[in-house]
């Protein structure tokens, strides 16, 4: 097992709203290895994304906190560290690219200069050129030196999000937080874009947690997957492990209603409902509402995570041992 | 055929240059394309290909610049008065953003009884004939939600509101372009569940507008594959998802993710370089030879024909079947 980057233990990160407050992370243990691609699937409302601004302490709004938890990246304890040491560790070890690269860089900036900027944070302005276009190279853009001095509305969507990698990779991050890289982006485009995050990944031994809704890109991307319901982790294992045998009900349902090219699926099994309100949850299991296997305990009782397999578990009641017991009679 | 393209095509005028001839965004260029009763056909590709355009023409929503548009074998400009009338209620378009596409300041009362009274359902039948809709596209209790407005819905009742809104006028073909792609996937099943419901129960037709392949290889029987305003290939979907001839079809097919590990390892992917050209200037010959992997000097120089690969199966290369 390869030495654990980031080690994240029962984070809770709130929201303040007028509604109430709203437990967007609501005590999620994840850990992402050494040079590893740990997928974060869910859909929206799952807190997948809070749960990346949490590791950067970077949030759209200044009504999230994190209120508990504990976060460590290759042992140090991020949560510790004041608003200088973290914004050191912003670009630094730890980078992070979003869905629409348009809005992430600047519209009055040369790209390369941008490029340039976020090496300079670190490392001053005296080899930041250089650096950039190395960066810039790296991400496969062609032409760095001209493409250097041009303007973000000057390229297309894919070009974009290669700068955006550029920027975020231009330190040698060891972990890259990808959140929803190539949802905004053509299928053809979105391949170029997965290739080179594979690419930087074995060429700058760079870890990656990948935030996306896509069970595709995770299954082409990952080796681990964490799946996320209502702000909680519901399972965790293995890539292989899970597409081939989940075990929570709500990762069957999502890999029920996935389709593929690979073959023409009847469209039946599907999930009801929709996920709940963050500052309304339901009590016991946040799924049960929809679960189709609920039983009484499933409405009084959380769930904690139980073990299905080498590093495979799930928060269900049905892997309780007195329940399976219960089931196998 | 229930509605048709023929040799369709559409340009916008892009900016003016002085003294100098005006650019055109070439859209939609000679699409071909026909949608039978009670079947769906797809109708794919990334942006820029042309695909919305061809919905909105085939829904009446757009006039082509050239080539003509025909519905129950009429063109439409020979449809006047009832018969035009009689269109427009047969052919209605969903969209992808279901809150942009309803009028905020309506409750789903209002709005499904504009669209009755469109039909010419008497008024005093519309409130039943309202929540006999909502009924059926599954937003129950009617009574809770007829005097909703649309933003006190979710992404996925708003869509169903869109559909309700749509089997109004009792549509023989309902064009939907990309009406599950904002949509969660566990809410995105149950949209097409619903569709697939109501094409039993009613025979409508659809053509289906979207950039998801894997959406499209399990909803349709037919499916056009659309890049830079061509319609490319063209065929039944199980025929084209199995030996696609086109080599964007291929490319595309083999950059699509599938949710199986195992498959992921075992499938061989063909990254495509470069940008898809703009529509304002297409590349001479075949409009897909800058990114092709196959590309000869033929394909640099003409355009290419339109080959039948198999039964029903057609695609607009000068090699197609080679990658």
């Amino acid at each position: 097992m390869p030495e654990p980057l980031l080690e994240i233990e029962d984070l809770h990160t709130h929201i303040a709203t007028p509604r109430g407050v709203v437990r967007a992370v609501d005590g999620i243990t994840l850990a992402v290895p050494r040079g590893a691609a740990v997928g974060l699937v869910g859909e929206s409302g799952s807190g997948k994304s809070m749960t990346g601004f949490s590791v950067l302490r970077l949030f759209p709004t200044a009504r999230a906190r994190i209120v508990r938890g504990r976060i460590r990246l290759a042992g140090r304890d991020l949560l510790a560290l004041d608003d200088e040491a973290m914004r050191r560790v912003r670009g630094g070890e730890v980078a992070m690219v979003f869905q629409d690269p348009a809005t992430f860089l600047n519209p009055v900036l040369p790209v390369g200069r941008q490029v340039a900027e976020a090496y300079a944070m670190r490392h001053g302005w005296s080899r930041a050129r250089e650096h950039a276009l190395e960066a810039l190279a790296l991400v496969g853009l062609p032409d760095p030196d001209r493409l250097y001095h041009r303007f973000p509305h000057e390229l297309s969507g894919g070009m974009r999000q290669r700068v955006v990698i550029a920027i975020a990779t231009v330190c040698r991050p060891l972990l890259l937080i990808a959140d929803e890289p190539t949802t905004a982006l053509d299928v053809t485009i979105q391949a170029q874009i997965l290739d080179l995050l594979q690419r930087l990944r074995r060429e700058l031994g760079m870890a990656l947690l990948l935030i996306t809704h896509d069970l595709g890109i995770v299954a082409e991307v990952c080796e681990a997957v964490s799946v996320m319901y209502a702000g909680r982790i519901v399972e965790s294992g293995p890539a292989e492990t899970i597409f081939a045998a989940p075990g929570h009900p709500y990762t069957q349902g999502l890999l029920a209603s996935a389709l593929t090219i690979e073959e023409a699926r009847p469209i039946t099994r599907v999930m009801e409902g929709t996920v709940p309100d963050l500052a309304a949850l339901p009590g016991g299991c946040r799924f049960h509402p929809r679960c189709p296997m609920v039983m009484d305990r499933c409405r009084t009782d959380d769930p904690p995570d139980l073990a299905l397999g080498p590093g495979h578990a799930a928060a269900c009641w049905l892997h309780d041992p007195t329940v399976a017991a219960g089931r196998a009679r | 055929m229930m509605l048709e393209a023929r040799g369709l095509s559409k340009r916008f005028p892009w900016g003016r240059s002085l003294g100098g001839a005006r650019a055109w965004v070439r859209a939609v260029e000679d699409v071909s394309l026909g949608v039978a009763a009670g079947e769906t056909v797809a109708l794919v590709g990334e942006s820029g290909s042309g695909k919305t355009t061809t919905g909105r023409m085939l829904a009446g929503l757009e006039v082509p610049t050239a080539g003509e548009v025909r519905f129950r074998d009429q063109p439409l400009g020979a449809l006047t008065g009832a018969a035009w009338r009689e269109y427009r209620m047969a052919v209605q378009m969903i969209f992808q953003d279901s809150q942009a596409s309803l009028n905020p300041r309506k409750t789903l009362a209002q709005i499904l009884d504009v669209a009755l009274g469109a039909r010419g359902v008497p008024a005093a039948r519309r409130s039943d004939a309202a929540a006999e809709l909502l009924r059926e596209v599954g937003l129950e209790p009617v009574g809770t939600f007829l005097p909703r407005f649309p933003h006190q819905l979710s992404g996925g009742q708003r869509q169903r509101v869109n559909v309700a809104r749509a089997l109004a006028t009792d549509p023989a073909v309902i064009v939907a372009d990309e009406p599950v792609s904002a949509l969660d996937l566990s809410v995105r099943a149950q949209i097409l569940v619903l569709l697939q419901r109501l094409q039993r129960e009613r025979g409508v037709a659809y053509l289906f507008i979207s950039h998801d392949l894997a959406v499209v290889r399990s909803v349709a029987r037919r499916v056009a594959v659309m890049y830079l305003g061509r319609l490319v290939e063209e065929g039944p979907t199980e025929a084209v998802f199995r030996r696609p001839a086109h080599p964007y079809t291929v490319a595309l097919l083999s950059a699509t993710p599938v949710p199986d590990p195992r498959a992921a390892q075992r499938r061989q992917r063909i990254i495509l370089p470069g940008d898809i050209p703009s529509p304002l200037a297409p590349p001479p010959g075949c409009p897909f030879h800058p990114r092709c992997p196959i590309a000869q000097d033929l394909c640099r120089r003409e355009f290419p024909p339109l080959v039948e690969v198999a039964q029903e199966q057609r695609a607009l290369c000068h090699f197609p079947g080679e990658l």
